[in-house]
């Protein structure tokens, strides 16, 4: 498993930079309109979070409850990696993240997709700066959790935000085919100052 | 010298800039809540066509400020004028994208897409230049997807070549 991951890395960081924008979209694989939501919530605003352990791309293990007294958490689920949606949106928080911080918030974003997947996925990504958690197994075990697991094992484009107090403050499992607009998760942020 | 024949007069508008210096950049009047490409008082337009969410957009900024700068180095920046879109974004996102890369010229959201009604197959990252040619606009030239250094090199050279050339015709032609 390592043994490949470092070679699709390495395959992506050697070929990447010299790759035009077109060549680059051919890697991203499109399945089309999908069914808005395939899932059924098992949590709601103002419970708390179900916590997890999750295995990082960087290396590092990620406990929800390590958070809590010291940040708000926005947990991002995504489909898949190598997605046309998908690849846009974690580029595009990881571009504000400081606008995260600024309401003590840390990002963390879920897939089920394995760690090489997931590696590779950054380093076409531009290489993103927050953590990227594998739910791959025991496979989908924290999107279920939440209820964000979608029929076909791929998770719900779901936000979850969770305060320094481990509750959660707010839900939106939103149409898989569409980006959450970025305003709507920051005027929740700004309620948590 | 134009390498698309795409008239640009009117039909689609974005929102003006808040700030007043960036409005007086675009030479747009104090009261304007809209404009449209053709209102930006210059020869010379150049548009940015991005999305706050391509990482492709992201690694083209930094070229663009030095296509930006180039073009002022060369003393012809008073008659081309800068401008970010973003395409899809919506204010927060394309503010958040200007911000990130301090952008020195304005950036506005299209949030439906507006731009894809004069190039139907836009998208993000593309740099659209223009011409003033009366009261409206030609497409000069574009670069469609990641703008290295050497691209905004080219381009800038492209720019202040033509930007210059007309000066000096518009000059001869003003003298004769």
């Amino acid at each position: 498993m390592k043994r490949f991951s470092w070679l699709l890395g390495g395959v992506l960081l050697g070929v990447a930079p010299s790759l035009a924008a077109a060549d680059l979209a051919a890697l991203i694989y499109n399945p089309g309109p999908l069914k808005p939501v395939d899932s059924v919530l098992k949590v709601r605003v103002g419970q708390p979070a179900p916590d997890f352990t999750l295995p990082a791309v960087d290396g590092k293990p990620v406990t929800l409850s390590r958070f809590r007294g010291r940040s708000n958490v926005v947990i991002s689920f995504v489909p898949a990696a190598f997605t046309p949606v998908c690849s846009r949106q974690w580029p595009g928080y990881n571009l504000v993240l400081d606008l995260f911080a600024e309401h003590d918030a840390v990002l963390l974003g879920i897939s089920t997709d394995n760690l090489p997947t997931l590696h590779a996925w950054r380093e076409l990504m531009g290489g993103v700066q927050f953590p990227l958690l594998s739910d791959f197994w025991p496979h989908g075990r924290v999107a279920s959790a939440y209820g964000v697991l979608r029929g076909d094992g791929t998770c719900e484009r779901a936000l979850v935000v969770v305060d320094k107090k481990g509750i959660i403050r707010y839900l939106d499992v939103h149409d898989i085919n569409t980006r959450p607009p970025l305003e709507d998760l920051m005027r929740v942020l700004e309620k948590l100052d | 010298m134009v390498d698309g024949a795409t008239p640009v007069s009117s039909g689609v508008t974005f929102p003006a800039p808040a700030d007043a210096r960036q409005r007086q950049y675009l030479g747009l009047s104090a009261g304007a809540e809209t404009f449209g490409l053709a209102d930006v008082q210059a020869d010379w337009l150049v548009v940015e066509v991005f999305d706050m969410y391509c990482h492709i957009c992201q690694q083209s900024a930094p070229a663009l400020r030095r296509l930006h700068d180039a073009v002022q180095k060369a003393g012809v920046g008073d008659r081309v004028r800068f401008l970010g879109v973003g395409l899809g974004n919506s204010p927060l996102e394309a503010r958040a994208f200007a911000r990130r890369f301090k952008f020195p010229f304005p950036a506005v959201p299209d949030r439906e897409n507006q731009l894809r009604k004069l190039f139907p197959r836009l998208r993000a990252s593309t740099l659209l230049v223009f011409h003033r040619q009366g009261d409206a606009r030609q497409l000069f030239t574009r670069h469609d997807g990641l703008l290295r250094k050497k691209d905004a090199d080219e381009l800038a050279k492209k720019i202040i070549e033509a930007v210059r050339s007309a000066g000096a015709s518009s000059s001869s032609s003003s003298e004769s």
